[in-house]
């Protein structure tokens, strides 16, 4: 992914990244319906490879096909249907399973060390270390200066039997006390050290306790001169650690000079220096390819890899980590591996990398429109080599280009196969929807749903069902075919889609058969709303007199919430209509939403009706409401709503009684004290409607403030705004 | 703000063209996010607040409580007034969570940092407000004397939240930025918001980010409680 606030995050010491930085106080997302987006959208994915999907998911779409991982969506949180959405598209978390392991070695690492001390009868004085104070993820050298790492250390003091118990003891209290450690002095931490030490046993400890104080010291030369003394070690814990460290110790070393004063990696550093790290943990790797130490080496190569801004190696170390190493081989999950690789590899990766799995998902984050550099064909031709083992990979990127970089449907198509397989992984099911997606912007309606109805009961990946009800959907929508989405035996059971099309584009013949043909309570009642709604607020009234008498007088208090657009818990329920003008609270009284309807049906201007039309809105919180919103295309609903004609508005309605001579005085006086208010207090029009310019609000003050001035409304009023 | 015309927003940012007026060699405070790269307008920096932390409950395992580094690794900074940045998804926290967080923050003193204070960094849409405030007053209690404690605001407070919820601000935090984007994008209507947020009582700055749009009210320079602005850098393109 590429967005504001992530990229490559040099900024830790050895540590990966969990999660996604956002910009401060943006934790919202909201749901993006449509299947054509080629730009970044952390919160608007899709279960096929394309341009418009964070690269961690088209990485693990990618993966899932290799059966290196499962996708396991969680099902959408509370706060995610608050905010209207369904299963897809779906927030990049929503594939996030595992979370960073809890540190179990903290805990294992503290009994084991009590059990060792008890034995040599050492009391602790403090269970403090250096390597707990950190928080998860967060970088220095000092993380393994813990409980765990004493407690091998002395564990091998114990398993030493040749060692004198008397210098044992000596030692062990040594290493405890070193555990809190990190930016002491070098004097002060040599003063810690024994100085009684005389068996060679003992002293080769000793030799590797002042080595690694060095070390957890930054003192890296004498550390370093330290560990590599114990190279020819007779303790074979000692000579195998020591040859770790001597890398660790180089490493450190090395990247001292790495960072810039925020902590970012510098540009064009030497990656001389490097390859002597790099040398070193190689050889502890091919001296102890499977030991102790042997997981974290391979992990810290990718540190090495990084800083030395070699990106095929590291890409060869992603590849290797994500695809071929077994779970036990790793040293961070899936899923840190996978932010890892984004952060540190795929958002500054150069133009080639030797490895067909990231180089797919580098591609189609250059495809995107407002990327740094936009891909050309020449750059994609070049990448054909890489692609080599994987000739349809190549292709499916090709028709990529061709549909989202070169708006040619018709290239792309010859470029998909035509055949579908019956079993589709996420590969195939990308070929198909992309061949789909093309058809349809080809204006091949009728091809492209004959393609979703045929994938339908091919889908058994997670997230393709619910991905081909929306296309199908939509195709269906544009193609005005709205009510086979409502058929009886329609395989659109997507809830959030079908409330969509229910609110925004179905006509009144297809809400009336909702009412009572829905497939759920919740969309019985939203086709009810949404019809008594449109009626009146798109001047239907006689139809709005039909429509409230089917409404019971119990009528449902079911709050409609996001099936009616709204998010957070906002909504209405069909008592709305049961309003019957109480609280008059600028001492304005209507009738009942009933009469005042059937007073606009006599009179379509009646002065006292566009009043209380207008104060049923105020009073009830349905200024800028969202089922008069209508979605852009290319989005779901988008198409040609089945009531047409202006929606009413507020500020419409009062200029019509101001600008009636027939109105009354006090129809008037409100009308223009309401309209004034439609302003307050930021002037801003909050009442709908084609806005007024200053200079008109003026006059309307002044009208208020004059002819009026008797009333009320406009003693009450000191400003407009 | 209501969250409706946030949605609603956040779909046209999308389409919409890219703003630019917030330039940041106008300004001498600034957030520093993770994985936002330095850049030379942090030379003039006086202020700088520095993301550290991420505290969660991870979505499979509510009960736990996860507290994750951001940012940079702790090192000596230039800025006179260092803020520290802790992004809280979760109030419930441990108490592992409040000791190493104050480690790690005596870690920046001792690193040779002048240490303004804490910023809290929390969505607490206004229906979390109540729970916010407690929280907050707890945290201030359990937080050394001589660091101040800021926090992130969202512009609807200033019109949807409980008053007698903000009202308890006043003496726990010393001072709410408020933010006047969403995502990327500036929100077109902070002009409206911003009046009342001077009427909230608490000490204000504003926060806009780089690149976005902004206009500065005429009324905001003489309001008593506004103390200019931060800016959220992000990466050039």
């Amino acid at each position: 992914m590429r967005t504001r606030s992530l990229t490559p995050l040099a900024l830790l010491i050895g540590a990966t990244l969990y999660g996604q930085a956002q910009a401060s106080g943006d934790d919202s997302c909201y749901p993006n319906w449509s299947l054509l987006r080629d730009s970044l959208d952390v919160c608007n994915n899709l279960a096929f490879l394309t341009p418009g999907n964070d690269s961690r998911v088209n990485l693990r779409l990618l993966l899932a096909d290799r059966k290196a991982l499962e996708i396991k969506p969680n099902a959408p949180g509370e706060d995610e249907l608050a905010e209207g959405f369904g299963p897809v598209p779906f927030a990049v978390a929503r594939l996030d399973i595992a979370q960073i392991e809890g540190d179990e070695s903290e805990e294992s690492g503290k009994a084991a060390l009590g059990e060792l001390l008890d034995k040599l009868g050492i009391k602790r004085d403090s269970t403090d270390s250096a390597g707990q104070a950190f928080l998860q993820g967060e970088g220095s050298r000092c993380r393994s200066n813990r409980d765990d790492s004493a407690a091998q250390f002395i564990g091998q003091l114990q398993a030493t039997t040749t060692l004198p118990d008397a210098e044992r003891q000596i030692l062990a209290r040594s290493r405890v006390q070193l555990l809190d450690a990190c930016t002491w002095e070098g004097e002060k931490l040599a003063a810690l050290l024994p100085t009684d030490i005389q068996s060679p046993e003992g002293l080769g400890f000793l030799t590797y306790l002042k080595a690694a104080s060095d070390f957890y010291s930054g003192h890296f030369a004498d550390a370093e001169n330290g560990f590599a003394s114990l190279a020819d070690s007779a303790q074979p814990w000692l000579k195998e650690t020591a040859l770790y460290m001597i890398a660790r110790t180089r490493l450190n070393d090395a990247q001292q000079d790495a960072f810039d004063e925020y902590g970012t990696r510098k540009d064009n550093m030497d990656p001389a220096p490097y390859a002597k790290v790099a040398q070193s943990f190689d050889q502890y790797l091919s001296a102890y390819p499977k030991g102790t130490y042997a997981i974290s080496a391979k992990g810290l190569l990718r540190r090495v890899h990084w800083l030395a801004g070699e990106s095929e190696k590291l890409a060869g170390d992603y590849d290797w980590q994500l695809t071929k190493a077994e779970d036990q081989q790793r040293n961070a999950s899936m899923d840190a591996l996978i932010q890892e690789a984004d952060n540190k590899l795929l958002m500054s990766a150069p133009d080639k990398l030797d490895s067909p799995l990231l180089t797919a998902t580098h591609d189609l984050m250059l495809m995107r429109p407002d990327g740094p550099s936009k891909m050309t064909r020449e750059q994609l031709q070049g990448h054909k080599a890489v692609f080599a083992g994987q000739p349809a990979m190549f292709d499916y990127l090709q028709a990529v280009f061709a549909f989202y970089v070169e708006k040619n449907p018709a290239e792309a198509l010859g470029l998909l196969p035509k055949n579908v397989p019956d079993n589709l992984d996420y590969f195939a099911f990308s070929q198909q929807t992309l061949r789909g997606l093309a058809l349809e912007a080809n204006n091949d309606l009728p091809a492209a749903q004959a393609l979703w109805l045929r994938l339908l009961p091919l889908a058994k990946q997670p997230l393709q069902r619910d991905q081909l009800e929306l296309a199908l959907a939509m195709n269906y929508e544009r193609s005005g075919q709205l009510d086979k989405v409502f058929a009886a035996d329609s395989p659109i059971q997507s809830a959030q889609v079908r409330l969509i099309l229910l609110g925004k584009v179905a006509g009144s013949e297809l809400l009336h058969q909702q009412i009572t043909q829905g497939i759920s309570a919740t969309e019985k009642a939203t086709a009810q709303f949404v019809l008594l709604y449109k009626n009146l607020l798109y001047g239907q009234y006689a139809a709005f007199a039909e429509a409230l008498k089917a409404l019971p007088a119990k009528a449902s208090e079911e709050k409609l919430g996001t099936s009616l657009g709204y998010v957070y818990g906002d909504g209405q329920s069909l008592q709305l209509f049961h309003w019957n003008g109480d609280k008059a609270e600028s001492n304005y009284a209507c009738p009942s939403i009933g009469e005042t309807a059937a007073a606009l049906q006599a009179d379509g201007k009646d002065p006292k009706g566009l009043n209380c039309l207008g104060e049923f809105i105020l009073r009830n919180g349905l200024d800028s409401m969202p089922l008069d919103q209508r979605p852009a295309a290319p989005q779901l609903a988008s198409s040609e709503p089945g009531f047409k004609g202006p929606v009413f508005s507020r500020l419409d309605g009062y200029q019509a009684v101001i600008a009636n001579s027939a109105a009354t005085r006090d129809d008037k006086a409100y009308a223009l004290y309401r309209a004034i208010n439609c302003y307050a207090p930021s002037g801003y029009n909050s009442c709908g409607g084609k806005d007024v310019a200053q200079s008109v609000r003026k006059g309307w003050f002044k009208q208020l403030k004059s002819t009026y001035a008797a009333t009320s409304w406009s003693k009450s009023l000191q400003y407009y705004w | 703000m209501n969250r409706r015309l946030i949605a609603l927003l956040a779909m046209l940012a999308s389409s919409s063209p890219a703003w630019a007026a917030v330039d940041a060699r106008d300004h001498d405070a600034f957030w520093l996010w993770s994985g936002v790269a330095s850049q030379p307008v942090l030379d003039q920096a006086r202020t700088l607040y520095v993301l550290q932390g991420q505290i969660f409950a991870p979505r499979r395992d509510r009960q736990r409580v996860d507290f994750i580094a951001q940012g940079m690794g702790v090192r000596r900074l230039p800025q006179q007034n260092l803020w520290i940045v802790y992004r809280a998804h979760t109030l419930r926290w441990p108490e592992s969570v409040y000791s190493q967080l104050l480690g790690q923050v005596s870690r920046w003193q001792q690193a040779g940092n002048a240490v303004t204070g804490i910023q809290i960094d929390f969505d607490a849409r206004t229906r979390y407000l109540q729970e916010y405030v407690t929280f907050l007053k707890d945290l201030r209690q359990r937080l050394p004397a001589r660091y101040k404690l800021s926090i992130t605001g969202l512009m609807d407070w200033s019109s949807n939240a409980d008053p007698q919820a903000i009202g308890q601000l006043q003496g726990v935090v010393d001072e709410v930025v408020v933010q006047t984007y969403q995502g990327r994008h500036s929100i077109p209507d902070y002009a409206a918001y911003l009046p009342r947020m001077s009427r909230l009582g608490l000490p204000f700055k504003v926060g806009l980010i780089q690149g976005g749009d902004w206009t500065e009210p005429e009324y905001l320079q003489d309001s008593p409680w506004f103390r200019g602005y931060v800016v959220f850098l992000q990466n050039q393109r």
